[in-house]
């Protein structure tokens, strides 16, 4: 039987980022790493002027 | 809390904005006096981010961020430093401080709140197996601090993830709780002294500084863009650029200068290096509450041009403070009188735009 370790949240890295390992026997058998935010910045585009687009696309990600 | 610097001095030091000199390198030491008496710590939490404000406090010069963090503010948690992760971050980091200090310690948040799908949107950990997200985390934590501190617009007004559509139904932070003083601090990022002295005010005077219609510090946020913008003589003189990188005054080319509350006209960034205008990029307004909800550089529709014309105000909507208004109604007037600000020009006479 397979344990399971969730860790959530990770720090020290930008945005929220979860991690879920299996552990069988100590040993890794499955990994997931998962991104926890979403903000839907296309479609906050979407309809927009274009040049809009390099101030709004460039807060995907402020570091 | 006890400090020697009294308010009257703190509030002139602040809204100063003595030019290339640092505002944290003044008050890091009664700063650090006040943590070493005992001021309460600073939980930092980030939703619906980018960040950007964390990286902008870093542009904190003299001390650096390093003293900053480790000496000057007694920071407990801040998903981007703290060693810990996992269980370990949110039970012992984040609620067992906010537990301990209940009432007495200061949040920071920075991101939107987003409340859609039960705020499944923006996880910021796990807490007793289950997802803990931001809007739940905003609400339990936030309710017991002694005043949130939003940093940034999202946080504040909702910002760029608050844009129509609002994919996710972000809010901002005054609409989640109500029961706590809350400081706007916004900016898309705010400038490091408008933390660092927002911060500052918290800790050392344990209350929140005086803050205007939108709950923004009036230290800093008291002045508008236009009224001392660099190329106001090319305004006055109704030299307008067409293109960027033409001298002139950007209103043509989608400046929001004339709506805009905040002081980096004087303060600049970077340590006092440049600034938005002064690198000729037109103000985007990113300390409103409607930003981003404006084409960014298409001149701004309708300038609210006199307490009057109050169908234009409603446009601009709660952009302006009604004291706003009749000071930019003032010196708007006149010029709109001799055809300085006239209605838009239309596309044939436009250059640039094909």
């Amino acid at each position: 039987m397979a344990d399971k370790i969730m860790i959530d949240p990770i720090t020290r890295i930008e945005g929220h980022l979860a991690v879920e390992v299996e552990v069988e026997g100590g040993v890794v058998v499955d990994a997931k790493s998962m991104g926890m935010m979403f903000r839907g910045m296309e479609l906050i585009m979407r309809g927009r002027d274009p040049r809009d687009a390099q101030q709004i696309m460039q807060r995907i990600c402020g570091v | 809390m006890p400090t020697k610097l009294s308010r009257r001095d703190f509030i002139r030091l602040c809204a100063g904005g003595a030019a290339a000199i640092s505002l944290s390198s003044y008050l890091a030491p009664f700063m650090a006096e006040a943590v070493a008496a005992g001021a309460p710590p600073v939980l930092w939490i980030q939703g619906g981010s980018c960040t950007g404000c964390s990286i902008s406090i870093l542009n904190t010069v003299s001390p650096d961020i390093e003293k900053v963090l480790t000496e000057v503010i007694s920071l407990r948690y801040h998903p981007n430093i703290s060693a810990a992760a996992g269980d370990l971050a949110i039970q012992e980091a984040l609620y067992k401080t906010a537990e301990e200090f209940k009432g007495q310690f200061f949040l920071v948040v920075e991101g939107a709140v987003p409340v859609a799908a039960d705020g499944m949107y923006c996880i910021i950990g796990e807490k007793d197996g289950q997802h803990l997200t931001f809007e739940r985390a905003v609400k339990e934590i936030g309710s017991q601090a002694a005043a949130i501190l939003n940093f940034g617009t999202c946080s504040a007004f909702g910002g760029i993830p608050a844009t129509p559509p609002n994919p996710t139904k972000c809010k901002p932070v005054s609409e989640i709780v109500k029961t706590v003083p809350i400081v706007n601090v916004p900016g898309c990022p705010p400038h490091p002294d408008w933390m660092i002295g927002t911060i500052a005010h918290v800790l050392l005077y344990g209350d929140v500084p005086e803050v205007d219609s939108f709950g923004r510090p009036k230290m800093f946020f008291g002045g508008i863009i236009h009224d001392n913008c660099p190329r106001r003589q090319y305004f006055d003189n109704a030299i307008f650029a067409k293109n960027f990188g033409d001298p002139g005054c950007l209103l043509e080319i989608g400046c929001k200068g004339p709506i805009a509350h905040c002081d980096s006209t004087t303060r600049l960034w970077n340590g006092g290096v440049n600034w938005c205008i002064k690198a000729g990029a037109p103000c985007i307004a990113c300390t409103e509450p409607q930003f981003p909800g404006w084409p960014m550089y298409e001149r701004i529709p309708e300038m609210p041009i006199a307490p009057a014309m109050t169908a234009t105000i409603d446009q601009i909507g709660g952009v302006l403070g009604a004291a706003a208004v009749l000071g930019i109604g003032g010196h708007l007037a006149g010029n709109i009188a001799t055809g300085r600000i006239g209605p838009k020009k239309n596309d044939a006479e436009k250059e640039g735009d094909n």
